[in-house]
């Protein structure tokens, strides 16, 4: 698979979060970004299908429906 | 495009020899060809002998519905989404169809990220039940569950795994493969299988 290189310039406390991020899941931090942009994809087409995506709390089961602008 | 990924083998259950495939990245029109040409007739006829989906589970044909043609082309563009295909003695062997868009639910490796295979299938004349006689290769859910593992380790999620399966390949899942059966699945009315880290290493140990 072909690959192309790019410069990612992160404030200080996105640099945090993706440190953070990334141990937590046991990936690097390039695993975790192109992870995160496989995700994004894959909400992003649900949503311009008509599909809803909902984010449930499991004490209540309230619902609350997930919105990328 | 279609990628070459490697040769594999699959043995011949006739002449009990080993035969080189070819492992492909992405489905092109050959694959679609196949399908319809050859697997879809015979899948089809099978799954008429029985009076319902239930009971198609013992012909091996409960996946007679799948649309592989439709699927592979919303993959297409999706990044989420890999489809493969096997191909041997120039024909289709098997197909598979994976997301990485998805988290597992076994309770150790729970919201972790998983490759989830949304579907997977051998040929239809590779399938002794379906065939009512002997069946022509061997191994080609080995090879496509093998690469499965084998993206969930480029992706970085250490082999863990998830699967849905029909009824008539769940006892392959549990006894063969020794997978975690996760239980019956209600929303998706089948049974849940997730593999972990160290069933990954098992499952690759044994190819």
């Amino acid at each position: 698979m072909d690959r192309r290189q790019m410069t990612l310039m992160l404030s200080d406390k996105e640099m945090t979060l993706l440190d953070r991020l990334s141990q937590a899941r046991g990936m690097s931090k390039t695993a975790l970004v192109r992870q995160a942009l496989r995700l994004y994809q894959s909400v992003t087409e649900r949503l311009e299908n008509g599909e809803k995506v909902f984010v449930e709390k499991p004490a209540t089961k309230e619902k609350t429906e997930l919105m990328v602008l | 495009m279609k990628e070459l990924l490697r040769t594999v083998v699959l043995q011949n259950r006739g002449s009990k020899k080993f035969e080189e495939a070819q492992l492909y990245r992405e489905l092109d029109q050959k694959n679609f060809d196949d399908f319809e040409r050859l697997w879809r007739p015979m899948l089809e006829a099978r799954r008429a002998e029985f009076e319902s989906w239930a009971a198609a589970a013992e012909g091996d044909a409960q996946d007679s519905h799948w649309e592989w043609a439709e699927k592979a082309v919303d993959a297409s563009t999706s990044m989420a989404d890999e489809t493969y295909a096997i191909e041997c003695a120039g024909e289709t062997q098997g197909l598979m169809l994976v997301t990485s868009a998805a988290f597992a639910r076994l309770e150790a490796q729970r919201g972790r990220e998983i490759v989830y295979i949304e579907l997977i299938a051998t040929a239809p004349w590779n399938r002794p039940r379906l065939m009512k006689k002997e069946a022509r290769y061997k191994g080609v859910g080995r090879v496509l569950i093998a690469e499965a593992i084998n993206l969930s380790y480029q992706l970085e999620f250490n082999g863990r795994l998830g699967l849905h399966s029909l009824p008539q390949s769940e006892s392959w899942y549990r006894e063969v493969a020794k997978f975690t059966d996760f239980g019956y699945d209600d929303e998706k009315r089948m049974q849940y299988f997730e593999v972990t880290e160290a069933q990954a290493a098992a499952f690759l140990a044994d190819d």
